[in-house]
């Protein structure tokens, strides 16, 4: 179960935006994929590949495999994220262990990244170089590392060893901050990088599992940290929290501590709302409150989690053997809006 | 209930006993007696199985999957040459088709399935295939049809022995030895072999190979009779495989993934002639497997593993009561073990009760009734039965009949995987109905065989409420198809022509969506042609398989042929035997699982040598 998408993570590292609000006057679409929402589907693990579906925002051209279309190859086995940069989009295949670099309008390639690559999981920009998390072997506890991309070459310059199972990575100035939500183990800290000196520069304790993460209005970092379930494997709960930490200190300010049962697969910070979704329910709350909300605003089946211009946007993955949908809400009322069949186990929400 | 059940059965048994024991008498013949074949042969009225030739499986020593796709109506899951294999039967899955060595069932007791090209092809003396459930005879995941290995140990006067030694494209390479001497007091066969290949073909149509394909197997075979007396004979089994493989890359991610197996499985067997009548054979046998998988093969040291380990105790009780009766019941315990790294160690103790008849009502008709009921101390098995009729109408016609009550029990890793292991499971339950024509001619027979296999309690790996992978017995499937045959053998002077086909058509769905099941070949065709002059023999052999759906893609239909040639040098001495054969002749790019290519056009040198 792997999880969410790093849309605020993109707005908030400032890149993309620079470069869509140059001007006002009306824009003509930079490609056939302007102007419209994108949805990474993993795939199937056993020898598939990953696709993209577009749906355009007035709902009115949806198109499947747009990357294998376009380009005529595929992107590989369990197309885990994407992030962009500039218009670039960075498609990581986490089991085919390669990044396809495309223009993310036209979905045209520009060129893949392969070599030092191992289980490679999300990225995300500072300094002129992209960031790339790896699990690295399964069962090597002591192989995880971070590829940092050299966005001018698009070649791999160096690796930054840290600790197990590195997932979501974010931006904040030149610093990047990975959650270690711990691979095939479980992990319980934050790294701090330095992306000037590619370096590991300290290691947060945080709450157990740490997973996604955003930078909040007070420029703090918040982390949600889904704990353990009980079950017959794992006879101990241990409870899912809320994490902030002070970016300049990098020290934990506070930790809410969730109710028991709740464990949060995703979270998305948007318009000073946030948003705490399970695999059945979607909980939202104002940013700066410190009360968990108790009852879910939307109930439906979740697999990855978006909000965008008061639209809440909700994958489901099915039986993962048939093409999953995507559901839209509104986020004021949390009616449904509308829901597409989009593509094997459908995850991460883009907006173009 | 159900000892209830079982006691009535035994009851009925007597009385049926009884009502006909005083019927002409048979004699047994101890010396050739082969309990495992006779399961297939003598109680299995009403459904029908193909008998490998040696010659087929000699020409494709190196896997059994390349003997049994081309000749029976399996259809199997290659993940790429010398990857895992996994057969399937009449649309059901490979957990659904039971593999019996010398009787005992093999599957994994970790995933249900085995993988063909995790055992041996050259240590058996006879290879059978048996369409249609099973489970009362044959146990656990006998649903689709049972693929039977058996060794033959005879107390007949022989020496011989066989030497094969291969090579081909992709530097494949095969090697075996196998030694046989008997005399009327002992039986002794020792079986040697095996496989390397590179497996470092091309991609048809890409720039990639089969990277990281490499394969090496080994086995090592005893099989050792000796006759105490007129009345009892000991006869000890024992097959050791050993397996190390890379897994090879697919069209859509690269690999470095290495898998080490090593299996080893042991039956003792004594044979006690109670009367002329009467066999008593109590069995008793050791199955150890292990395996090691390579997360990175470059670094050995780390890796997750698992092993499991069979103790079998078996008493069966056999009466030929007379030519048109015969009855055997079986009282069976076993026991499994299984450790590993991703779960913790459980022991599975299941109790099995069999009773058998079969009986020739008239000169044309004929049937067998088969009962089962296991005891386990994880669920309670569901009641088995089979029952299965034949009408001879003439020398030519047979029409058949079978119905049957299957089950498969949850595996070790669908009880106990960590995370995930769902120790509520029940027994995945099928229910079959079958029709089958049998036609002879002297030279020509063609079989059609008509199936209906609903199934039910299907367990099915999904995530759970937190998002862990887990089994639940959900699915509902419903098979129907068919099944036809047809061989012809002919010969003028010294030219010997046999031509055999199989076709079968499947319709299997699942009940809730109504669509074909995965990987699942609507039609399914293969033909083979000898010809043999003298010394010269050749065959042409061909394999079509429909497209099938793969989760959200399609795997589209392929056609492949292969061609041989073999000469006989008689004037050498021990006469060897050298052959000539080319694989996939037309070049065809296809494959059996999603993005893992098969080889295109390959090449094989044979030798054989007996004496």
């Amino acid at each position: 179960m792997n999880f969410k998408k790093a849309v605020f993570l993109v707005a908030l590292s400032g890149f993309l935006f620079t470069s869509c609000e140059s001007d006002n006057e009306p824009q003509l679409p930079k490609g056939d994929y302007d102007n419209g929402i994108l949805i990474a589907n993993e795939g199937s693990f056993s020898g598939g590949t990953g696709t993209v579906n577009f749906i355009s925002d007035d709902y009115t051209v949806t198109e499947e495999k747009i990357y294998n279309k376009v380009n005529n190859e595929n992107i590989g086995t369990v197309l885990q994220s994407i992030g962009f940069y500039n218009n670039d989009a960075y498609l990581i295949a986490n089991v085919g262990n390669k990044i396809s670099l495309a223009d993310k309008f036209t979905m045209k390639k520009i060129t893949e990244i392969t070599g030092d690559l191992n289980n490679p999981r999300y990225i995300a920009f500072a300094n002129g170089k992209g960031f790339v998390t790896n699990w690295g072997d399964g069962f090597d506890t002591t192989d995880d590392f971070i590829a940092v991309i050299d966005l001018t070459t698009n070649t791999i310059e160096s690796k930054i060893s840290v600790a197990e199972g590195p997932e979501q990575i974010i931006a904040n100035g030149d610093r990047l901050y990975v959650s270690h939500k711990g691979g095939f183990g479980s992990g319980n800290t934050v790294s701090e990088i330095n992306s000037t000196t590619n370096s590991l520069v300290s290691i947060i304790p945080v709450g157990s599992v740490p997973d996604e993460m955003a930078i909040d209005a007070s420029g703090n970092l918040l982390i949600s940290c889904e704990g353990r379930a009980e079950t017959s494997w794992n006879p101990t709960e241990v409870l899912g929290s809320l994490v902030t930490v002070n970016t300049v200190s990098n020290e934990v300010i506070s930790t809410i501590e969730l109710a028991s049962g709740f464990h949060p697969n995703s979270m998305v910070l948007n318009a000073g709302n946030l948003y705490l979704s399970t695999s059945s329910s979607v909980f939202k709350m104002d940013a700066n409150s410190t009360t968990i909300p108790t009852s879910p605003i939307i109930n439906t089946t979740v697999y990855g989690i978006s909000v965008n211009d008061n639209k809440v946007y909700i994958t489901d993955a099915k039986d993962f053997q048939n093409n999953g949908t995507l559901k839209i809400f509104d986020a004021t009322t949390n009616s449904e809006l509308k829901e597409f069949t989009v593509g094997l186990i459908p995850n991460k929400i883009y907006f173009n | 209930m159900n000892v209830k059940r079982i006691f009535f059965a035994v009851f009925l048994f007597a009385i049926v006993g009884n009502l006909y024991s005083q019927k002409d008498s048979v004699v047994v013949n101890l010396n050739a007696f082969s309990l495992s074949i006779s399961k297939v042969k003598d109680f299995s009225k009403g459904y029908s199985s193909i008998l490998i030739a040696d010659s087929l499986v000699t020409r494709n020593i190196r896997s059994l999957t390349d003997v049994l796709k081309f000749n029976s109506f399996i259809y199997f899951k290659e993940n790429g040459l010398g990857m895992v294999s996994s057969p399937a039967f009449r649309g059901t899955s490979a957990s659904h088709t039971a593999v019996i060595w010398n009787g005992i069932n093999i599957n994994s007791q970790l995933n249900g399935q085995v993988d063909f090209n995790a055992i041996s092809a050259n240590s058996y003396d006879n290879i059978m295939v048996r369409s249609g459930g099973g489970s009362v005879l044959f146990g656990s995941g006998a649903i689709g049809g049972t693929i039977h290995l058996d060794n033959l140990i005879e107390f007949s006067n022989r020496e011989n022995h066989q030497i094969n030694a291969n090579y081909g494209s992709f530097n494949t390479q095969h090697f075996s030895y196998d030694f046989k001497k008997a005399n009327n007091k002992n039986y002794l066969n020792i079986g040697l072999g095996n496989n390397y290949s590179d497996n470092d073909f091309k991609y048809l149509n890409t720039n990639l190979i089969n990277e990281n394909g490499e394969f090496f197997n080994a086995n090592f075979d005893v099989n050792y009779g000796y006759k105490i007396n007129k009345k009892h004979q000991l006869k000890l089994y024992s097959s050791t495989f050993f397996a190390d493989r890379n897994l090879s890359r697919t069209l859509n991610a690269p690999s470095n993934d290495g898998y080490k197996d090593i299996n080893s499985k042991n039956l003792l067997e004594w044979n006690f002639a109670l009367s002329t009548k009467e066999i008593l054979t109590s069995r008793v046998s050791y199955i150890f497997e292990k395996f090691k998988f390579f997360d990175n093969n470059k670094n050995k040291a780390l890796f997750s593993d698992g092993t499991t380990q069979r103790k079998i105790g078996q008493i069966d009780y056999n009466n030929s009561i007379s030519t048109k009766l015969k009855i055997n019941g079986i009282v069976g315990f076993e026991s499994v073990t299984a450790t590993g790294s991703s779960f913790d160690s459980n022991t599975r103790n299941i109790f099995s009760g069999v009773l058998s008849l079969n009986h020739q009502l008239t000169k044309q008709l004929s049937y067998g009734v088969q009962i089962r009921q296991d005891i386990q101390n994880d669920f309670e098995s569901p009641f088995l039965y089979s029952l299965g009729v034949e009408q001879k109408f003439n020398r030519n016609y047979t029409l058949s009949f079978n119905t049957s009550k299957n089950f498969r029990i949850p595996t070790f890793n669908d009880l106990y995987w960590n995370p995930g292991g769902n120790i509520n499971l029940k027994p995945e339950e099928s229910v079959q109905f079958e029709i089958g024509n049998a036609i002879n001619f002297e030279n020509l027979s063609f079989q059609l065989n008509a199936f209906y296999i609903k199934s039910s309690d299907l367990i099915q790996w999904i995530p759970n409420q937190s998002n862990i992978w887990s089994p639940t017995n959900t699915d509902e499937t419903r098979n129907i198809g068919f099944e036809f045959s047809a061989n012809y053998e002919m010969s003028i002077r010294n030219h010997l022509i046999t031509f055999n086909t199989n076709y079968s058509f499947t319709d299997a769905r699942d009940l809730e969506t109504n669509q074909q099941l995965i990987s699942v070949p609507k039609n399914s065709f293969n033909g083979l042609m000898n010809y043999q002059y003298k010394n010269w023999s050749a065959f042409y052999q061909l394999l079509y398989n429909d497209d099938v759906r793969f989760l959200v893609d399609t795997i589209p239909a392929f056609q492949i042929s292969n061609v041989g040639v073999a000469y006989q040098l008689s004037n050498i001495k021990n006469k060897p035997k050298v052959g000539f054969i080319v694989n996939n002749i037309y070049n065809s790019n296809y494959q059996n699982t999603l993005n893992r290519p098969m080889p295109g056009i390959n090449f094989n040198i044979t030798t054989n040598i007996n004496f």
